[in-house]
């Protein structure tokens, strides 16, 4: 008796992905998608530029506005600088008429005019006091002291606007901005590296194309965290 | 279809294969996205221009704000030199009439002519100086009002404020659409790239793929576009910057709700014509709460006063600022503060806001303790009472130094007038949650003895002494208390602290300016109780006012802990007549006028309406040899005199003859005198240099009677 011819059982088709044609269509889901992020790095990185760029131009800015603001509080100090000298003319002038009077006899009348002389004196000083920021002291000879410094470290302490205006920072948060939107070309060029790859084994068939699937895999891959990184790990300013 | 056909054509004459309907299909699609790519190209670097020369304009206009500034030093120095130097001839004049009562005889002509050069030279002055004062109190104007009608001379810098500010915002907002435009622009490549990929791979899922996520690509990118490019920014209208400019003068300038509702108006103009002007939103919530403030008398803000919908108005526009990009510390502190009173009026969800806005305010205020204790209200407020205490020593360290690391002191009036504000704030907790009456209390004592004693060391638990007998007495110019003290020692710190509440009112205020954390008890020999102590008010603040009518509340603490308080109501409302010229103040019934014949540099008087009684001081150079009682006599002789010519009346000293008095705090004599109808008061005192103070009150008995008098006589004051 013969045996009956057994029919083969068909071979199993292989896995989608090892036939070229599956392969081909997962490189090109690869490929769209490693697209797609070269596009956010390009993206991102136009925007930390832009961002890095618009902290450079503030940082300017409130150099300027600081400097503006110090030059207010030293005007402030200048003008009050500006009243001393005619202060002390007339405190110095009442010591200096006082001291002449008392050289003189008791009662003449060239003393009494010359002690009412000196009040005049110290009356137009008085009026001068009140437009100081800062009176000077005078000493026991009349001579006036304005401590230009204290009186501008005091104002400048007291300056809520001066103390918002922190250019150094803006300058730290701009090196930070600059090195992110370096941080995102990197990671460009590596996705273009990996999308280059992808192509050639896009283009090649056989068992040749596998080590440009496995590289463009693996640096795409290397890539995609790079972008995570560089977007939301490495570069943390204020 | 034509083009089709004739390319159709010419494959076929040459061989080869007819090109797909898809190939041509992604051909087109590459030519229309190609055309995207320039329209996008040409988008982005329209954007990038637009920001570029914006920012260039916001840095121009840095320059020019310097550049303002100092153009605005120039005029405010020019303005305020001519001021000061008009009033320097003014008094020169005076002076010149002062010389001449005791000059020797063949002086006199020489005198009288440098009297009227110097007289003609003080109007010329008094003519060159852009103020223009003639409105208000002439030469005698406060200097805080002088510096008030100086801020016109920033008009421009804050118009050019405003300007840097739109332009920043313009870059910025160019600049995110330059950004957008160069995303769009690699996701147009990436199409580009997919369309072309598409047409290389032979395999039809793959080539359905690719194409399929090319177009989408490219729509989305061209939708994104056009989305774009209907929104471009657009440059804030000048109308904007000079509204605001408008707004900062009025608000520099204003000195009650009118001129802070003008400010108002002003930054409403500002924020209609720009919306997104944080600035100016952070303004006008500043210029609202100070429109809306109930008088301030005593020179500060009392946001517990302010109605509902006034607070409600400026955290609306805070927070507008907040959400706009502000980062100001006074806006995040304004913000924090109006949201925690907010809190405190029934709004609790807000405190936990409030804490938020206040830390990073404090945050960025390292050596400022009033966001500290702002911050330890609200914790308070929340019941975080640990987190509290914590930052109430932070706080309190601050409030003692400047620099807390370098132990740099801050001046011993600037620690009580923060501690003092301090002890407000808790108040109004204490009044809004009586359940932590025990923990404000604590907190306060804490802040007392540590600024009393500028230390932050803890607190010893021995109490300080007591008080019983407290009495307060309001006068017009000033507040004393009176109490017998006992119990305490030279080492205990004594706090005084005063407060008011208006008529008709139900909240109290501190009155910082009067208040005090350490302070020592005169002695009261000849009253009836064993300490007083004064707190003076007139004078004090600028301008210069007289107190208030309504109820004055002493409280008095032992090393922190309160050991007494009282209360009483004032007088009718006075008016300060402020002569710094002469270096005097007093008040006087609100319905008298200032005289005339008042004159600079020697005396200032006030009368009252029916011209009947009159009040005034008057400061009289002489010469400093004549002899102390002698010459004070001859001063009141001077002043019946003259009041006996303007009477047309006869005067009568009474019988008791002159008497020791305190004048102007200087030991002087005071002579009663009657005549028919009424009575005068005049009193004289010397100053150390000689020259003499002498005041005067007088009217008919009637007036006398009333008691008015004793009011304005208290009220004569030193003003410095």
């Amino acid at each position: 008796m013969e045996n009956p011819e057994v029919p083969q059982p068909p071979a199993a088709p292989p896995a989608f992905w090892r036939t070229d044609a599956g392969l081909t269509t997962i490189v090109a889901a690869a490929i769209t998608v490693v697209s797609i992020l070269v596009a956010v790095a390009a993206w991102r990185g136009s925007t930390a530029i832009g961002r890095a760029s618009d902290l450079d131009g503030g940082y300017i800015q409130q150099v300027a506005m600081r400097q503006q603001e110090l030059e207010t509080i030293a005007g402030y100090v200048e003008l009050d600088m500006r009243l001393p000298p005619r202060y002390q003319e007339h405190v110095l002038a009442a010591a200096q008429l006082q001291a002449a009077a008392e050289k003189l006899p008791a009662g003449s009348a060239d003393r009494q005019l010359l002690e009412v002389r000196a009040q005049g004196e110290r009356a137009i000083a008085r009026v001068m006091r009140p437009f100081f920021i800062s009176l000077p002291t005078v000493d026991a000879q009349g001579v006036a002291m304005y401590d230009r410094e204290f009186v501008l470290r005091t104002l400048e302490d007291q300056d809520t606007r001066l103390a918002d205006l922190q250019p150094e920072q803006v300058a730290a948060d701009a090196v930070i901005a600059h090195n992110q939107a370096n941080g995102f070309v990197i990671v460009g060029v590596i996705l273009a590296v990996a999308l280059v790859l992808l192509t050639i084994a896009q283009v090649t068939r056989g068992a040749r194309r596998l080590p440009f699937v496995a590289s463009g895999a693996v640096i795409g891959l290397a890539g995609s965290i790079g972008l995570v990184l560089v977007e939301a790990v490495l570069f943390h300013g204020r | 279809m034509a083009a089709e056909l004739a390319l159709l054509d010419l494959e076929q004459a040459r061989g080869d294969a007819p090109m797909s309907r898809f190939a041509r299909r992604i051909a087109i699609a590459i030519a229309i996205v190609s055309l995207l790519a320039a329209v996008v190209g040409y988008l982005q670097n329209q954007a990038n221009t637009q920001s570029g020369n914006a920012a260039q304009r916001a840095q121009a206009d840095a320059v020019q704000g310097a550049d303002a500034t100092v153009r605005a030093r120039g005029q405010q120095f020019a303005a305020l030199d001519t001021w000061v130097l008009g009033l320097e001839d003014r008094i020169t004049v005076a002076n010149l009439g002062s010389e001449i009562e005791y000059a020797p005889l063949d002086q006199l002509g020489t005198l009288q002519a440098a009297r009227l050069a110097a007289a003609a030279l003080a109007d010329r002055t008094a003519a060159l100086s852009r103020l223009d004062l003639a409105a208000e109190a002439g030469p005698r104007t406060d200097p805080s009002v002088i510096w008030a009608k100086l801020s016109a001379t920033a008009r421009e810098q804050f118009q050019i404020e405003a300007m840097q500010d739109a332009d920043n915002e313009l870059a910025n907002a160019w600049g995110r659409q330059g950004a957008a435009y160069s995303a769009m622009l690699a996701i147009v490549a990436v199409a580009l790239y997919l369309l072309g990929l598409s047409l290389t791979l032979d395999v039809r899922r793959a080539k359905a793929l690719v194409a399929v996520a090319g177009v989408v690509l490219a729509l989305f990118a061209g939708g994104w576009t056009a989305v774009q490019a209907g929104t471009a920014p657009h440059a804030a209208p000048i109308e904007a910057a000079n509204a605001y400019a408008e707004g900062m003068v009025d608000l520099m300038a204003a000195t009650g709700p009118a001129g802070y509702s003008a400010a108002v108006d002003a930054f409403t103009k500002a924020v209609d014509a720009r919306p997104t002007f944080a600035r100016a939103y952070a303004n006008r919530g500043s210029a609202l709460l100070a429109a809306a403030s109930p008088e301030q008398p005593f020179g500060g803000q009392y946001i517990t006063l302010i109605p509902d919908a006034a607070l409600a108005a400026a955290a609306a526009d805070f927070e507008q600022a907040v959400r706009l990009g502000s980062r100001d510390t006074q806006v995040l502190w304004g913000l924090g503060v109006v949201l925690y009173d907010q809190a405190l009026r029934g709004k609790r969800g807000l405190i936990d806001e409030s804490i938020g806005y206040t830390s990073e305010a404090m945050a960025r205020s390292a050596a400022a303790p009033v966001p500290r204790y702002n911050l330890g209200d609200a914790l308070l407020a929340a019941g975080r009472i640990d987190e509290a205490r914590s930052a109430y020593e932070g706080a309190i360290a601050r409030t003692i130094w400047s620099d807390v690391d370098a132990r740099t002191p801050r001046g011993a009036g600037v620690q009580v007038s923060i501690a003092v504000s301090a002890f407000t704030s808790l108040e109004v907790l204490r009044a809004a949650k009586p359940e932590l009456d025990a923990t404000i209390s604590e907190v306060q004592a804490r802040i007392a003895w540590a600024v009393g004693k500028g230390t932050t060391d803890p607190m010893p638990n021995a109490a300080g002494g007591a008080v019983d007998g407290l009495v307060v007495d309001a006068f017009p110019s000033f507040l004393q208390w009176r109490g017998n003290l006992t119990g305490a020692t030279d080492a205990t710190i004594l706090g005084v602290l005063w407060w008011y509440r208006g008529k008709g009112e139900s909240d109290w205020s501190l009155i910082p300016t009067m208040s005090a954390l350490a302070t020592r008890p005169e002695t009261n020999t000849g009253g009836s109780t064993s300490h007083f102590g004064i707190a003076q008010f007139t004078g004090v603040t600028r301008p210069a006012r007289c107190l208030p009518t309504g109820t004055y509340r002493v409280e008095i603490y032992a090393d922190g802990r309160k050991i007494g308080s009282a209360e009483s109501d004032s007088p009718t409302a006075y008016v300060a007549l402020a002569a710094r010229d002469i270096g005097a103040v007093f008040c006087h019934p609100a319905d008298w006028t200032v005289s005339a014949a008042s004159t600079l540099g020697r005396s200032a008087f006030a009368t009252g309406p029916g011209g009947d009684r009159d009040a005034g001081v008057m400061h009289l150079a002489q010469p400093s040899s004549g002899g102390g009682e002698t010459a004070m006599r001859a001063v009141l002789d001077l002043l019946q005199a003259e009041l006996a010519s303007r009477l047309g009346q006869t005067l009568t000293p009474v019988a008791s003859g002159d008497a020791s008095s305190q004048v102007m705090s200087l030991l002087g004599l005071q002579r009663s005198v009657t005549y028919p109808g009424g009575a005068a008061i005049f009193t004289s005192a010397l100053d150390a240099d000689g020259s003499a103070y002498a005041t005067w009150v007088y009217g008919p008995y009637e007036w006398f009677q009333s008691g008015d008098w004793a009011w304005v006589n208290s009220s004569f004051r030193r003003l410095e």
